[in-house]
């Protein structure tokens, strides 16, 4: 009886140590991805120009023009 | 095959508009990443550098009334930046004058502005700003984060600190493969590629763009009386651009300048010098490029050096 019980305790133990685990390594990750700027919710930048995905510069767009005015 | 995008983002901020383009991956990760970061980055300075919000940290730097203050890095920076712009503009460009522009009842945000050319039909006769011998810019010292100054002089943050906002957004941005950074009115462009890209000269009468520029690498900057202007309770026009010596609104027969320069805070200062000083010396101030109109609008073009990507149409 005592070694049944020390099973499921060994086993619960495993289950909790698993899923504090599972629940840091998740966040951390996300912590980091957001740390990292890569913030998913930035929905509001639009996008122009397409073009192929070569590292090659005759590859890029053409940058778009930009206005110098009084600041 | 993934499409290689070129993001972008225009935006109010600085009581303006700002804008930012990025392309390609670099240490902002994706372009679109890269330009979330600008965004709320200026949006933050903008907070920090406001002198119509009391709590900024250069209001509450302005109405301390120590000689020594400790400030943020981006705060040393710009005040760093200031000193710099006072010397190499022989004192022209004073960013010490804001007790004078507040007088003047510049103390919110302006709306339209007075139309230029009324402004000009009734403004003072035109003649050269010059340095003030009590400049209060020579007075200011920083180092190890702290500013020294007399109580009482106050800073104007303006037009410099958006160019040093886009210089300072350039020192990640410039490792993506092409990046440009518009912060009111003052440009920075650059990237790994160097690929030229078009910058326009605005008409301050509001006609077309004046010119064309093609700029790789380098910050380009315009600066002039057609905005942030207003009457006075005497109904006689003000602007932003006050002339040292006398702490009054320079008339001085330039009306705007653009200059190009290694960074946007030079070109910044380039810009604002080139008006102060008339149109005489003007175009010696935008020996890298430039653009200087004259009161009657008449306009000349000082061609861009092309050692820093630049070329112009």
């Amino acid at each position: 009886m005592t070694a049944r019980r020390m099973r499921i305790l060994r086993i619960r133990r495993a289950v909790a140590v698993v899923a504090v685990a599972l629940f840091v390594a998740l966040f951390a990750g996300i912590y980091v991805q957001m740390a990292a700027g890569r913030d998913p919710a930035l929905g509001t930048t639009t996008t122009s120009s397409t073009g192929d995905d070569s590292t090659s510069t005759q590859q890029l767009p053409s940058p778009a023009p930009v206005t110098t005015s009084q600041s | 095959m993934r499409a290689r995008l070129e993001a972008g983002d225009a935006f109010s901020c600085f009581g303006s508009t700002c804008s930012v383009f990025v392309i390609g991956d670099g240490d902002c990760g994706r372009a679109t990443h890269a330009v979330g970061w600008a965004r709320r980055t200026l949006h933050a300075w903008h907070d920090r550098f406001t002198r119509f919000s009391p709590d900024s940290e250069l209001s509450r730097l302005n109405a301390d009334p120590r000689r020594a203050v400790p400030v943020s890095p981006m705060m040393a920076r710009f005040v760093s930046a200031a000193i710099d712009a006072a010397e190499a503009s022989d004192g022209l460009v004073d960013a010490g004058l804001l007790t004078e522009i507040e007088a003047g009842g510049y103390v919110d945000h302006l709306g339209r502005g007075v139309d230029l050319g009324a402004a000009l039909r009734v403004a003072p006769a035109r003649s050269p700003a010059a340095a003030s011998p009590a400049a209060a810019m020579s007075r200011v010292q920083v180092a190890d984060g702290v500013v020294r100054r007399p109580p009482g002089v106050m800073l104007d943050s303006g037009g410099l600190a958006k160019g040093l906002f886009a210089d300072v957004l350039a020192e990640r941005l410039g490792t993506h493969p092409s990046f440009a950074v518009e912060c009111a009115g003052d440009v920075r462009v650059g990237g790994t590629a160097r690929l030229p890209r078009p910058v326009r000269v605005e008409d301050p009468f509001g006609g077309p763009p004046l010119h064309e520029f093609h700029l790789g690498d380098a910050g380009i900057a315009t600066s002039g009386i057609g905005r942030r202007s207003w009457l006075d309770d005497s109904g006689a026009p003000w602007h932003h651009l006050l002339d040292p010596s006398t702490g009054r609104p320079a008339y001085t027969g330039v009306v705007q300048a653009t200059a190009i320069a290694p960074t946007a805070v030079e070109a910044e200062m380039r810009a604002k010098a080139a008006v102060l000083a008339g149109p005489r010396k003007a175009t010696g101030w935008i020996a890298h490029g430039g653009v200087v109109v004259l009161d009657d609008g008449r306009v000349h073009i000082v061609h861009a050096r092309d050692d820093r990507g630049g070329t112009d149409e």
